[in-house]
């Protein structure tokens, strides 16, 4: 199954320059605003590269492909929902290297370390759309998909603007109030168990789904 | 062994195989023993079907021209010695008559023809 | 002998297209056409094989097994070659291998670098820069390396050169030299199977028309061509395809018997390619007494 992954990110390889684009600009632009920029640098870099190894998977028309071949169904979609983890390391990786670039050359951009409620903040994000994205790939297919990944996206991209912010600021909105006596490690690890359910969920769902499909 | 298929014959193939098989055995190029290419590489190596070269070879063991050993393959039959023999006899009469024929007509007496056969004979 | 492939009272409904109850087997060993026009479920019948439909009703064994219940083990040794390869075109042959490899239990690397070199497949190369002819060869090097058992192709030859297809014909008499393997192709390029093929397996609008040994099959039938006046005072039996024209008419027999008085009233009777029948069969008009 892990040859699955390692193929997601091999067919990428050129839209992998996208990435550093990503993390370039989008530290340049969000320079000053009181934001995780990291939370929203990982979460687009995971949403492309989910989208662009389904589409490559589409074009290829592959599923016919590992189907005729003695591919567990389950492992395709495992292989799908843990690489959104890995393409939220490799933001990460990426956006370290960067930061460390330009402290040794001395350009006067301010790229904030990863802090954990940032990591944390785009790994549920990351689970929630693709949680949502997923079984509706695995049921409908790429094309159909598509549609209701934007949509997503852009809607989720606004709730990740506010969450990045949360995650950053002072101040704590209604919703924090209700948790004021537990540590801001106990909400993170509280909501990053509940996503991570949500995930399974969604996995099961998926699942259900990619095995009643017919090419 | 030379087998040489013709599409557009009327005979069917396997026909073919049958025919050339059994003018080679006659002609003596088939030596009694020797071991046929398996079903399998003839038809590969004829471009055609396993069936038709089995039907072959099932064609020309009924006709008792070849064996086949379980396990080890088909092979030119011995009985054939007799046949052989006796075909090959006939042969030589036919030719004999056709050089009598020929001899006649420019008026070679029997001694002289027996001269060149005696030259030929140990030369040979 | 033993069947490597059975299919038993198989169905399964579309829209606008019924797979209608088809059943046939074929034992191993040997190579199977399996003919029949654009359209009349061929494609249909390999992906239900392949479980990538999902069938009505009706029983699918591969090697004696169910095509379901054991579905890892009869894929393991299942070679297939689609008539549009479904490679990732990004990847390099040697990456899209890297890729598939570890899938199959009993990959074979020595096979695959012998088949490579045979065919002539540079290595490095990315998939989309392949020719058509090269990818088929692609996919044969796949399904042939991985000491498969039933190779399934369908319609692999098609936009190839004759070279290539030659080339690919090869290949298939050299694995059919092992009778415990079996080979399952898919095409209505019918030239190529008129030689190569042992049984021939035809389709025709979600049915099966018949599945016989080629060699009897070409046997049996005829194809006939007379005037006429010849087709109006016969009332023969057995005839199907009939194509009228003011020259006269053209029919298959599928008697060959039952054309000796034809040929005495001068029609033309010919041998049939496995074209003729494919056509002639699938022509609209029949003729039955």
């Amino acid at each position: 199954m892990f040859n699955l992954i390692l193929k997601d990110i091999l067919i990428q390889k050129k839209t992998l320059a996208y990435l550093w684009f990503y993390v370039i600009i989008f530290s340049i632009a969000f320079q000053g605003m009181d934001m995780d920029t990291f939370t929203v640098i990982a979460v687009t870099v995971t949403y492309q590269m989910v989208n662009t190894a389904c589409a490559y998977e589409d074009k290829a028309g592959s599923d016919i492909m590992w189907n005729s071949m003695p591919m567990n169904r389950k492992k395709i979609v495992l292989s799908k929902y843990l690489s959104v983890f890995i393409y939220t390391v490799i933001a990460a990786l990426a956006y370290m290297i960067f930061a460390i670039l330009i402290n040794l050359i001395g350009i006067p951009i301010k790229v904030a370390p990863i802090t954990i409620t940032g990591l944390a903040a785009a790994f549920i994000s990351t689970i929630l759309m693709n949680g949502i994205y997923f079984p509706v790939y695995f049921k409908f297919g790429y094309m159909s998909a598509r549609v209701m990944s934007t949509i997503l996206f852009f809607i989720l991209f606004a709730g990740i603007m506010s969450l990045a912010q949360m995650a950053n600021s002072k101040q704590s909105g209604a919703l924090f109030k209700t948790f004021n006596n537990a540590s801001d490690l106990q909400i993170i690890s509280a909501m990053i168990v509940a996503a991570l359910v949500f995930m399974l969920i969604s996995y099961i769902l998926s699942v259900k789904f990619y095995n009643n499909r017919e090419f | 062994m030379d087998i040489l298929i013709s599409n557009s014959s009327t005979q069917p193939i396997y026909e073919q195989i049958v025919n050339q098989i059994k003018d080679q055995i006659m002609k003596g190029s088939l030596g009694e023993s020797e071991a046929l290419p398996s079903i399998r590489s003839l038809a590969k190596d004829l471009h055609i079907s396993v069936i038709t070269t089995k039907r072959a070879y099932d064609e020309l063991e009924k006709q008792g021209f070849i064996v086949t050993v379980a396990g080890k393959g088909s092979f030119i039959a011995a009985q054939n010695k007799q046949l052989l023999r006796e075909s090959r006899i006939k042969i030589v009469e036919g030719k004999l008559t056709e050089a009598v024929i020929a001899a006649k007509s420019v008026d070679l007496t029997l001694s002289e023809l027996e001269e060149m056969l005696k030259i030929f004979y140990e030369e040979v | 002998m033993e069947n490597i492939l059975e299919i038993k009272n198989l169905s399964k409904s579309f829209k606008d297209f019924t797979l209608k109850n088809i059943s046939f087997s074929l034992p191993k060993g040997f190579i199977t056409g399996f003919i029949g026009p654009n359209g009349s479920g061929k494609t249909t019948t390999i992906k239900l094989i392949m479980n990538l439909l999902k069938k009505d009703s009706g029983e699918i064994k591969v090697f004696g097994l169910d095509h379901v219940k054991h579905e890892s083990e009869v894929k393991n040794r299942i070679g297939f070659v689609y008539d549009e390869s479904h490679f990732y075109e990004e990847l390099t042959v040697k990456e899209m291998k890297r890729t598939i490899a570890p899938v199959y239990d009993k990959w074979d690397e020595q096979q695959f670098q012998s088949y490579i070199e045979k065919f002539g497949l540079p290595q490095n190369k990315r998939i989309k820069d392949l020719s058509r002819g090269m990818k088929i060869k692609f996919s044969l090097a796949i399904a042939l390396s991985h000491n498969a058992d039933l190779l399934i192709m369908d319609e692999p030859t098609s936009g190839l050169d004759p070279l290539v297809r030659s080339e690919i014909l090869d290949i298939l008499y050299a694995l059919i030299q092992d009778e415990n393997k079996g080979v399952f192709f898919s095409t209505h390029i019918t030239s190529d199977l008129d030689r190569i093929a042992d049984f021939i397996v035809m389709i025709n609008d979600g049915e099966i028309l018949f599945c016989t040994p080629k060699d009897e099959l070409l046997e049996n039938h005829a194809v006939l061509k007379g005037s006429l006046t010849l087709l109006n005072t016969a009332g023969d039996l057995n005839l199907t395809g009939i194509r009228k024209s003011s020259y006269g008419f053209e029919a298959l027999s599928m008697d060959k018997n039952t054309t000796a008085e034809f040929a005495n009233a001068g029609a033309v009777i010919d041998k049939p390619t496995l074209e003729d029948i494919m056509l002639f069969y699938t022509r609209k008009e029949h003729l039955h007494v």
